[in-house]
């Protein structure tokens, strides 16, 4: 759990669960448990280790370019809420699955089957450099307040370094390149504009104003909680895009810090994505692992552990919220 | 030899896929496949039977690079990769349903389609199901689509 909300603060959620979900899959096959409860573990706290970090997940990027915050603050803010929620789903998690997941015996039988993880590695050089581009990608990011690079530079500068480094293969990396949700992006931004060009997110704004009569605890508590729900049935990226042109405007309207609007938003996007299996991208891939090895895991069974944990996460952000900003 | 059947509901497509795999006295593939396919043994696969064959729920699934949360296509994709591997080894069998006729097309089987009358499938299905007329009519009708047989 704790190396996957780790992980997830640099990588992507959707390739930390691909590697997390199948190790733990080969690990349940070899010492035979059920590696249902694990991947359930795995895939919440990769989400809310995204949460953490500015590049974890696409919309704290999206919040934090549009807005000017930096790796950080989101560190200082949304990282300091994240950890703490952390601790209490290891917790939850714990005590949901520690008797399904008891020591199995098979670990002393296999102990000395076990692969030597250096065999893993096929080409050393291409390790080398993959390892130092990522490490040189995080510190970067890390460093963006200070050196006035954009994510987007660090990342199409990375993307670049990566293509010079990969040589002869740069033309195949540059056909897995996923165009369509570049193209999706860009659609959104476009749709997001038109929105608030044409005034609707505009009278959204002044509902949510109307509605909590300029009270601040009233307005975290409606865009904490809306952004949770809406983040589980749909994806969170369009709907953090359309949020941010309305925080600014309640922040101006209602004199309210943006800070404190911006990490309520990020919370409650990249967290509420977790109740259901197709609220977020890694769910989806975590599933879709799992049942691919042989083990269907039914809304039911993932709701059942992940709506709460997720209940839970979202009530502390909003004490966090409240004691700290309001 | 590949035969592939698909077939209505309750057009007696499942009793021909016996009779003919007894007669051949080659496998048949039906939702006995579910026990072969990999699926670990501490599941209930009476229960995993719900995804067989199943129209898959648009609105509680999603795709994300390649990978989907259905458990309905996930199943189902792993049946297709069981009947090809078994048609890649040259093995002679009987599948029922199962898209067959489609994803075995390469292999040049042998397609057969079952219908029958109005009538004689809402009588099979009042004599299956123990319905009355006007109940087997409208369970034939809800699943004509599916061209699920009746046990």
């Amino acid at each position: 759990m704790i190396m996957s909300a780790i992980l997830a603060m640099f990588i992507d959620s959707i390739t930390v669960i691909l590697f997390l979900a199948a190790v733990t899959v080969e690990l349940a096959q070899l010492l035979k448990f059920d590696p249902v409860p694990v991947i359930l573990a795995e895939i919440f706290c990769a989400n809310l280790g995204g949460a953490a970090t500015m590049c974890g997940d696409p919309p704290n990027i999206i919040i934090g370019t549009a807005l000017g915050y930096s790796f950080s603050d989101f560190i200082n803010n949304t990282g300091m809420i994240a950890g703490i929620s952390l601790f209490f789903v290891v917790l939850y998690f714990w005590f949901c699955f520690a008797k399904k997941l008891k020591k199995s015996e098979a670990y002393l039988e296999q102990i000395d089957s076990f692969p030597d993880p250096s065999q893993a590695i096929l080409n050393r050089m291409c390790f080398i450099q993959s390892t130092l581009i990522f490490l040189l990608a995080i510190v970067l990011l890390v460093s963006h307040a200070y050196t006035h690079l954009t994510v987007a530079f660090i990342g199409v500068f990375i993307a670049l370094l990566t293509l010079v480094c990969a040589g002869s293969q740069a033309k195949d990396l540059l056909k897995q390149v996923d165009y369509k949700t570049l193209l999706f992006f860009v659609g959104l931004f476009v749709v997001v504009g038109g929105l608030e060009e044409t005034g609707v997110l505009e009278i959204v704004a002044e509902w949510i104003a109307n509605w909590s009569n300029g009270n601040i605890y009233l307005m975290v508590l409606v865009i904490l909680w809306v952004s949770a729900v809406a983040s589980a049935v749909v994806d969170n990226i369009p709907f953090a895009a359309t949020m941010i042109p309305i925080i600014r405007m309640l922040a101006q309207s209602q004199s309210v810090p943006l800070t404190t609007l911006a990490w309520t938003l990020s919370m409650g996007t990249d967290v509420g994505g977790s109740a259901t299996p197709i609220g977020a991208s890694a769910n989806v891939v975590g599933t879709a692992v799992a049942m691919k090895a042989g083990y269907p895991i039914s809304w039911g069974k993932y709701c059942r552990y992940c709506v709460t944990a997720t209940l839970l996460v979202v009530m502390i952000s909003m004490v966090c919220i409240f004691v700290r900003y309001v | 030899m590949i035969i592939t059947i698909s077939r209505e509901f309750g057009s007696g497509g499942r009793d021909i896929s016996r009779a003919l795999a007894a007669h051949y006295d080659v496998p048949l593939y039906d939702q006995n496949m579910l026990s072969e396919i990999g699926i670990d043994e501490s599941y209930d696969i009476d229960r995993i039977n719900q995804y067989d064959e199943a129209p898959r729920w648009m609105i509680r699934s999603r795709t994300v690079r390649g990978l989907t949360n259905s458990n309905i296509d996930n199943i189902a994709m792993k049946e297709f990769d069981f009947l090809r591997e078994k048609a890649r080894v040259k093995e002679s069998f009987i599948v029922l349903g199962h898209c067959g006729e489609s994803i075995l097309k390469e292999y040049d089987p042998i397609s057969i389609f079952v219908n029958a009358s109005m009538d004689l499938r809402i009588e099979r299905t009042m004599q299956e199901f123990e319905l009355d007329e006007k109940e087997a009519y409208a369970l034939t009708k809800k699943n004509g689509s599916q061209s699920q047989d009746v046990s």
